[in-house]
Formats: structure tokens, C-alpha cells, sequence
């Protein structure tokens, strides 16, 4: 019987292969004939650029990459105020209908931040408001898992000390609940800032602003020295952005 | 309030300061707009209920380039996966040769993390053409870091007196590592890569958008032609599709753990 299974599995993956392979156009002469276009393609994104280096083009494209990671920041905001409801609601021991709201949030996770992006384009025309909002709702399924998580390991004790002196509940929240989940809250989103900062690269490129808008341009024209410097400024901007909140977040745990 | 010291008081007043500053400059660069919003939240219906009148001839077009999508992630993954088995070895400092290699594929590994995976799409559409095969390489590449970088990292943690074990019996280099440490990372291995599927899955939508085949091609085409009911018809069906394969590659990795 265990056989049978472990031979019905071999053929399943043979043929999901043969099905993969069989139907895409994918031919050696192409690749051959594409390794000397690739070598000028990089000659020309990241030895030819040089020229552009600290030229007009490239001082604008740096104010596009701030202007990308205050999209990031923005989007990053509404999400983490938008995820402690959120979190309660789907707290086991907060809330009675938790798992509804964990179903709801797996929905958010699972929806392609690029799909969302595209509503929102529709939705508030394009431009960095759309981006986003795309990264602030998308960003609410991952944030708000982590505060869901972080809210069902809260100490009770301390609740039912300050129900005991009287506090009402606003006190409560504020004195027994938000003291104990505040920094996990801070951790979660200055790392979910950092995710957000890919993201928000990737969003512009629908119309949603910033530096992607401004790479996908380049690469429609061809002109491989700019997205050569773009790609740079990206790669730099995003390894210091994960230093500095690898340094932030080192210090508050 | 006299239980925080002073000290604590500035900081606190610092941190906020820089917080809200950047919160503020950041609602004016993104055009924070709330009555843009507010009536722009009925076109999220019009959106929905643009799905209640499907164009149903448009139907086989979605699931065909959709089927691209996965073949286009099952290929990708494979082939990071090939590569990313032996590439973790040289990633690791327990296994790697010497510190030279060691350094060297660590280096590559999270360089290649960096580049965003539309970037490589990008750059290999232009050397390809357009098609499925830039999106096959561009997952390939993109998928290998990851897989690399968790890999290696099991590699890093994996159980020394297992090694010692196998060691002891005069096992050399080959042998202590296929016998003291494959065993020890083989079923999360098989986990990082279904999860790296569902995850390319994801990324295939976002690299059609460049021409690298799959869903992403022709909804960036309705999105240019500006065809809002068929644009609502594919987000719904690759959320569909995704929310599917997510579902069952969940299901297969808590059967692997």
C-alpha cells in the first residue's frame, strides 16, 4: 500500500513537470542568443552609468526614493493604527468572535499587494496616495497577526489589578494593556516598515508614485544606464533602511 | 507624573517630535486626501459589482495565463531549489571550505536578496524577449536567495553532536555531511521550498506586469486599455487561485513538520 502511494506521488510530480515544461516556450537557441545582449545590457546598467553619477538625473532620482519611503512611512502608519483593533478583535482572549477575524485577516495577507494597488489607483487616481494605501491595508494582515499574537500573551494579573482599584475601562486599557504590548506593537511595525519599503518600490510601479513609477519608465524606454542608477539608489536605500531598524529595534527589545 | 525622570521625559519628547514630523512630511508627500477617499470608496463597488456581469467569453484567456503563472512558479522554484541545496552548504561557516567561500557566497547570497525580483524581471525581458522565460530565470534567481539564506542558516544551527557521531566513525567530508546534517535539515528544506512557491506564485502576478509572462501580462494590458470590468475579473480570479494553492501548500507543510 505504501508503495503504491510513494509510486502514485512520482507520477503525479513526473507529469506536473511534463505539463510545466512541455507548454512554455523555453528554447536554448533564445538563452545562447541572449548572454551577449545581457553582458552589454549590464556594461551599460553599471559600468556606463557612472557618467550619471551625481548628475541632475541622479539627484532627482534620490528625491524620488525619499518620496518613496514616506509612502512606505504613510502606508506603515495606517496599518499599524488600523491593526490594534484588529489584533483585539481577533485576540482569543479579547475578543468571542477571534477567529473569524483570523480568517479575515489570513484574506488580507493572502491578497496580492499589487492587486490592491491597482484598486486603489482606480479608487483615488494615480499617485502616492494609492501606494499608500495599498501598502497600509496589505501590511494589515501581516501587523495585525503579530499584535494578535502579542495580545494573547498579555499578563492578565495586571488587568484585574487595576479592575480591582476601580479603573474603568479606558483606564484599564490604557494602564494594564497598551504598557505591556506597546514595544512588541513598535517592533512588529518598524519591521513591517522595512518590508514596506520593497513594497512600496514594487506599488509605484502601477501608477502609485515614487521611484517605481520612475524605474518602470526606464525600463519601457531602454535606457539601461538610468535604471542602472535606480537600481543602485534602491539597493543602497534599502540595506541602510534594514541596518538602521535592525540598530532601532536592538534597542528596544 | 513624576515617575518618569527627566531624562526619560526628553527622550520620550524627542522620539514623538521626530515621529510626528515624519508623519506629517509623509501625509504631504503621499497627498493624504480624505475626501478623495471618502468618494472614492464607491468605485470599490462599482468594482465588485462589475464581477456580477462576468464577460464570460474572457473566461478560458484568464485561466490560461493563469496556469502560465503556476508553471512559471513550479519551474522557478525548481531550479532554485536545485541550486540552492549545494549553494547553502558553501553559505554556512560550519560547512563552507573556508572562510575565503565562506565570505564570498554570503556576500552574493544577500546581494541578490537585495535587487528587487521586478528588476530582474526587467533586465531579463530585455535579454529574452518577452515570455515566460525571463519569469522562470527572474523567480530562479530571486527564490534562490531566499532558499539560500534560510538553508544556510538550519545549516548554522544544526545539531553538533550528530556530526561528532558520524565523524567518530571516520566518515569524511561528503559522508559527515550527507549522513550527520541532510538529515537534519531535509524537512524544513521541503518546507522553505513550497513556501517559496507560494510566494512566487505571488511574485509571477507582479513580473507579468513587465512582460514576463502570466497573469500579470494581460492585466497590465486591461489596465491600459482601461477595461476596469475584465481587470476585475482577473484580480478576483488570481486572489481565487492564490487563496487555493496557499491553502493546499499549508496543508502539505504541516503534514511535513
Amino acid at each position: 500500500m505504501k508503495r503504491w502511494a510513494k509510486f502514485l506521488i512520482i507520477i503525479l510530480i513526473i507529469s506536473v513537470y511534463y505539463w510545466a515544461i512541455s507548454t512554455i516556450d523555453i528554447n536554448l537557441s533564445r538563452i545562447v542568443e541572449g548572454f551577449p545582449k545581457g553582458v552589454i545590457i549590464l556594461k551599460r546598467m553599471f559600468i556606463n552609468s557612472i557618467n550619471l553619477l551625481f548628475s541632475e538625473f541622479f539627484f532627482s532620482m534620490l528625491i524620488e526614493m525619499l518620496k518613496t519611503l514616506f509612502i512606505a512611512y504613510f502606508g506603515t502608519f495606517i496599518a499599524s493604527i488600523l491593526s490594534i483593533p484588529f489584533g483585539f478583535l481577533a485576540a482569543s482572549n479579547f475578543s468571542r468572535f477571534s477567529r473569524i477575524f483570523k480568517v479575515i485577516l489570513n484574506f488580507i495577507r493572502t491578497f496580492p499587494e499589487i492587486l490592491l494597488a491597482i484598486i486603489f489607483v482606480s479608487v483615488v487616481g494615480p499617485g502616492p496616495f494609492a501606494g499608500a494605501l495599498a501598502i497600509g491595508i496589505h501590511s494589515i494582515g501581516m501587523l495585525g497577526k503579530l499584535y494578535t499574537e502579542s495580545i494573547e500573551n498579555i499578563d492578565k494579573g495586571v488587568i484585574e489589578a487595576v479592575d480591582s482599584a476601580g479603573g474603568n475601562f479606558w483606564q484599564k486599557f490604557f494602564f494594564a494593556i497598551i504598557p505591556q504590548v506597546f514595544v512588541y506593537f513598535s517592533n512588529y511595525s518598524i519591521y513591517r516598515f522595512e518590508l514596506a519599503v520593497r513594497s512600496a518600490t514594487i506599488v509605484g510601479m502601477v501608477g502609485a508614485g515614487g521611484i517605481g513609477t520612475q524605474l518602470i519608465l526606464k525600463v519601457q524606454n531602454r535606457s539601461w544606464e538610468q535604471v542602472g542608477i535606480i537600481i543602485i539608489i534602491i539597493i543602497i536605500t534599502v540595506a541602510l533602511v534594514d541596518y538602521i531598524s535592525h540598530q532601532i529595534r536592538k534597542r528596544l527589545v | 507624573m513624576s515617575v518618569l525622570t527627566f531624562k526619560t521625559k526628553l527622550k520620550i519628547f524627542f522620539i514623538s517630535t521626530i515621529f510626528l514630523t515624519f508623519l506629517i512630511i509623509s501625509a504631504i508627500v503621499v497627498e493624504f486626501n480624505l475626501i478623495d477617499l471618502i468618494i472614492g470608496i464607491p468605485k470599490i463597488f462599482d468594482f465588485i459589482f462589475s464581477l456580477l456581469r462576468p464577460d464570460i467569453s474572457y473566461f478560458p484567456t484568464i485561466i490560461k495565463k493563469l496556469l502560465e503563472t503556476v508553471q512559471i512558479s513550479i519551474l522557478g522554484t525548481t531550479i532554485a531549489v536545485i541550486l540552492a541545496f549545494p549553494f547553502s552548504f558553501l553559505a554556512s561557516y560550519i560547512t563552507s571550505p573556508n572562510k575565503f567561500t565562506y565570505f564570498i557566497s554570503k556576500t552574493f547570497m544577500n546581494f541578490i536578496r537585495t535587487i528587487p525580483d521586478i528588476v530582474l524581471a526587467s533586465f531579463f525581458v530585455a535579454v529574452f524577449g518577452i515570455g515566460a522565460l525571463p519569469g522562470v530565470l527572474a523567480i530562479s534567481l530571486f527564490s534562490f536567495g531566499i532558499i539560500t539564506k534560510l538553508l544556510s542558516e538550519d545549516i548554522d544551527a544544526v545539531d553538533m553532536n550528530q556530526l561528532e557521531g558520524v565523524e567518530s566513525t571516520g566518515a569524511n567530508r561528503i559522508q559527515i555531511i550527507y549522513f550527520g546534517i541532510v538529515p537534519q535539515i531535509l524537512p524544513n528544506f521541503i518546507s522553505y521550498a513550497l513556501y517559496t512557491f507560494e510566494v512566487n506564485v505571488r511574485v509571477s502576478v507582479v513580473l507579468g506586469l513587465v512582460g514576463a509572462g502570466g497573469i500579470g501580462q494581460i492585466l497590465i494590458e486591461n489596465i491600459r486599455l482601461m477595461n476596469y470590468e475584465k481587470v476585475s475579473m482577473i484580480v478576483f480570479i488570481t486572489f481565487l487561485a492564490v487563496l487555493v494553492i496557499d491553502y493546499i501548500s499549508e496543508k502539505v507543510r504541516e503534514k511535513l513538520i
